[in-house]
């Protein structure tokens, strides 16, 4: 190895020990804000729960709710309604004349080369069909929630680009999962 | 979480005042989880003496899938945004009818030391991402947990809480 990739990792490695530094402080400056929170003491408390007891023994006696069919039914019917929606989007996908599927190439790259799907990690990519890359691609959008319709809506995932994804992976990677 | 199992059956088989020990035993955790949502001491309590009613009116349907204390915060959560909610729409004018506070505002962001700095930082994020931040920095709360008290993904709380941390790093830079 030359010593310029060397140094260039030893650069990236500090990079991330400096941000998490950033980060560590961050969070205790955040941790201090809370510190600013009055206690109202004691007296306050027994007082809430007094109020509490007090509106519970009005409430009528709460009893365990049997299950009912519905309980057992409802998840064999979501499971129906999975199965038939990733039918239809599986026909969908073979139906649709061929288009973005190299797009993708890039992006899959990255998330071999970065870990995120290991069951698949040498997987020869080049070599896919168009409708294997697709699949890929889409079992992959499923995975990591960022086909827009399960996450929250104020996450810009499904706009962001082949570069800021790869940011994304690797902190989410690096640092968020960590955290866990 | 065995305790909590214990006082929980024991509500439901008729000894209504083995709630109490539910109550004293979460009730800061609660109060201090609305404080942080909604600023306000009065509210907060009402939220809390809300949350443990609901909770015990829904006791049966407890499966114990979570444990007490996520489902309980769950609750008051949801009654905070509720509140958060109503306040929003109470509050919202017409920009043409703005009394200089926005001025005054950026005044004292540029004068403002960086502990005031950082709480109108967190003020200023989306909601979802205030939530997670107060659940992750506040509660300790690992994320999946977050993800079950806010209804949400693992991976989705993970997203804002970076979003959240990004934009608070780069507002009090």
């Amino acid at each position: 190895m030359k010593p310029e990739f060397w140094n260039q990792q030893k650069q990236q490695i500090m990079e991330s020990i400096r941000d998490l530094n950033e980060y560590g402080a961050l969070i205790e400056e955040l941790k201090a804000l809370d510190s600013g929170l009055q206690d109202p003491g004691e007296l306050f408390f027994a007082r809430e729960r007094r109020a509490i007891m007090k509106q519970i023994a009005e409430e009528p006696q709460t009893t365990k709710i049997t299950r009912s069919w519905q309980y057992f039914a409802k998840p064999l019917l979501a499971m129906a309604a999975v199965l038939i929606l990733a039918l239809t989007l599986q026909f969908d996908f073979f139906n649709r004349p061929g288009g973005n599927q190299r797009e993708w190439l890039a992006t899959l790259q990255t998330l071999q080369e970065t870990g995120w799907f290991e069951e698949d990690r040498d997987l020869p990519l080049e070599e896919l069909s168009d409708q294997e890359l697709d699949k890929l691609a889409y079992n992959l959008a499923g995975k990591i929630d960022f086909s827009g319709s399960t996450v929250d809506e104020d996450l810009d995932l499904p706009d962001l680009q082949d570069d800021e994804l790869d940011v994304y992976i690797k902190f989410l990677e690096t640092k968020v999962g960590r955290g866990t | 979480m065995e305790e909590d199992r214990k006082y929980i059956e024991a509500v439901l088989a008729g000894r209504q005042a083995a709630f109490e020990p539910l109550v004293e035993k979460y009730q800061r955790s609660v109060f201090f989880t609305a404080l942080r949502f909604l600023k306000n001491q009065e509210e907060a309590d009402d939220i809390t003496q809300k949350a443990f009613l609901r909770a015990y009116q829904a006791l049966g349907s407890f499966r114990f899938e979570s444990s007490f204390k996520t489902w309980l915060t769950t609750i008051a959560v949801n009654l905070c945004k509720n509140v958060v909610r109503g306040q929003r729409i109470m509050v919202e004018v017409p920009e043409t009818l703005s009394d200089g506070s926005v001025e005054r505002r950026k005044e004292e962001e540029e004068t403002g030391d960086r502990k005031s700095q950082l709480k109108k930082a967190l003020e200023n994020l989306p909601e979802r991402q205030k939530e997670v931040v107060m659940l992750r920095i506040y509660e300790e709360m690992p994320f999946k947990k977050i993800a079950e008290v806010l209804e949400s993904t693992e991976t989705a709380v993970k997203v804002n809480f970076h979003h959240a941390m990004k934009s608070l790093k780069e507002w009090i830079q």
